[in-house]
């Protein structure tokens, strides 16, 4: 991700957009000192990848059979193949 | 002996097997043929003759006897740790070592004659960003070359070796296959070693061949993976091809010449094309870019984060540190996503052999602007590559990009082929037939930066 620009009203102050408010709140109890060049990356990456992270946030998953044991090298087993 | 160094991987190994060629003269060919080019693609970021020298004095008669290769900024080496293509390491510390890579190719009998250039920490699909400076596309040294294994892709290219190891975590390896004019193999997950990585807990690293073309991935990707790749009957493959913006959210040039080169497969084969899809789609980018870029938080503090200074890059600097703000819900959700994508592929090749479409959206961004205009906007290019690359990583199979064309600008276009775990000798044997169908014409390209030296066709 290489877009970059100016920090929007999204990520500057107290009064910013949810997203914004979120990403320094949370930098700031990491411990992580962020500065504004950083936090424009920050923001760039944000605007878009927070749509995709929210839409599968809010996906229905309910049902995929699950593969306990996963093997990435071989195809998924069958749960009564245990 | 350049003249050696011009031939493709196996004719080198040949031409020394039988005498024609003399493996001190062409190691000395390869450091000189660096020391000439490399400047210009900064493919290669570190030679180091006395120990490639004493590679070649103690190299076995393997398959690639006294062969110059070049291998990743990602494995140790026994003279030297690796540096990812960072100024500064985040995760454990990294200490010099036999790395899987490295002890196959030494078995093998090949050379290492340079570590090769990758964009930093392997976070990026263009290869603009390292602490050694970018590595620079040799059909267009003002475009990217792909990434991560940029240098890898670069080096092999402007024929400064006959091959590289890369390695593919969400597409490294055929990213610069695609934007090179390569082909580049991601070997079904766990088949290749892996011995030696920084990120031992990987679900979705492999290492695995960049070379000229699929009879060279069979001899390199073979000896990563320890066995042979033997060659099979691919008559007819049965095609598998996703409509949707896998296809369709590509450039028109882009998208011509992989279909094109889906029909030819089909004739060359006696072959057949149906439409095909998977479940979780439109989720496969995000979960395989959660999966990928988290695996290796565990050896990653805040405190490390916080200390990285200004030698590395803004870009990696504020990522990282998004990187830790990652919603466990998204991450676990991944999870789910792979495991959807994993049954539905299991369930789809039982009726296609391969499935088909384009390695990347567009071709070579530049590497001033590495962004890409599509269909649907304007976007980075590491946002759009994931889209086409990310699935084999989450699902663990194997995948191939194949140069088939070449874009208004002379640039590269590649075409990625998936198929089921541990067929991978398949997608090698697609990737042949569709070489041979199109008169080799796309496989023995030569980049401007190397024609001084070819007499091949341009």
């Amino acid at each position: 991700m290489t877009a970059g620009g100016g920090l929007s009203e999204g990520f500057q102050g107290e009064g910013g957009t949810a997203a914004g408010r979120y990403v320094r709140a949370g930098l700031e109890l990491l411990g992580l000192r962020t500065d504004e060049a950083e936090l424009a990356v920050i923001e760039a990456a944000d605007g878009l990848y927070r749509p995709l992270v929210e839409a599968l946030t809010e996906a229905e998953l309910d049902g995929i059979e699950p593969e306990p044991g996963e093997d990435l090298s071989r195809p998924p087993r069958r749960l009564e193949e245990r | 002996m350049t003249e050696v160094l011009d031939l493709p991987l196996r004719e080198q190994a040949t031409a020394v097997a039988v005498g024609e060629a003399d493996t001190g003269d062409l190691l000395e060919a390869a450091v000189a043929r660096i020391a000439e080019r490399n400047p210009a693609v900064n493919a290669i970021v570190e030679t180091f003759p006395e120990q490639s020298r004493r590679m070649l004095s103690e190299a076995p008669r393997g398959p690639l006897f006294g062969v110059p290769l070049a291998i990743k900024d990602e494995w140790p080496l026994p003279w030297r740790a690796e540096r990812l293509g960072a100024a500064q390491h985040i995760g454990s510390p990294t200490r010099p070592g036999e790395s899987g890579p490295y002890l196959a190719l030494r078995d093998a009998g090949a050379v290492i004659v340079g570590v090769a250039n990758m964009h930093e920490y392997g976070a990026g699909s263009t290869g603009h960003l390292s602490a050694f400076g970018a590595s620079r596309n040799p059909w267009d040294t003002s475009r990217c070359p792909g990434g991560s294994s940029s240098g890898p892709g670069a080096a092999v290219a402007a024929r400064l070796v006959g091959g590289a190891v890369g390695a593919d975590g969400v597409g490294s390896i055929r990213y610069p296959a695609a934007y090179c004019g390569l082909t580049g193999l991601k070997p079904t997950f766990g088949r290749s070693t892996m011995r030696g990585h920084h990120v031992p807990q990987t679900t979705t690293i492999v290492s695995g061949p960049l070379c000229r073309d699929a009879a060279d991935c069979r001899i390199l990707g073979g000896v990563l993976c320890g066995e042979v790749l033997a060659s099979g009957d691919v008559r007819g493959l049965r095609i598998g091809v996703v409509r949707g913006d896998l296809w369709e959210d590509c450039r028109p040039e882009v998208i011509q010449a992989c279909r094109s080169a889906v029909d030819a497969l089909e004739e060359a084969t006696a072959g057949t094309v149906r439409e095909v899809d998977f479940e979780g789609r439109q989720h496969v980018r995000i979960a395989s870019i959660l999966i990928g870029q988290t695996e290796e938080l565990g050896n990653i503090t805040p405190e490390r984060v916080g200390a990285l200074g200004d030698e590395v890059s803004l870009v990696a600097r504020a990522l990282l540190r998004y990187r830790l703000l990652i919603p466990a819900v998204a991450i676990s959700k991944s999870q789910l996503v792979r495991t959807l994508v994993r049954r539905s592929l299991a369930e789809l090749f039982a009726r296609v052999d391969v499935l088909a479409w384009p390695t990347v959206p567009a071709p070579a961004p530049p590497l001033d602007n590495p962004t890409v205009e599509l269909p649907s906007g304007a976007y980075p290019a590491d946002y759009a590559n994931p889209r086409q690359a990310g699935i084999a990583n989450l699902a663990g199979v194997p995948a191939i990009s194949v140069p088939v064309g070449r874009s208004a600008e002379g640039l590269p276009v590649g075409l990625q082929l998936m198929a089921a775990w541990g067929r991978d000798e398949l997608l090698l044997d697609a990737a042949e037939a569709l070489e041979e169908a199109s008169g080799r014409q796309w496989v023995d390209a030569v980049p401007p930066i190397a024609r001084d030296s070819q007499t091949s066709p341009v």
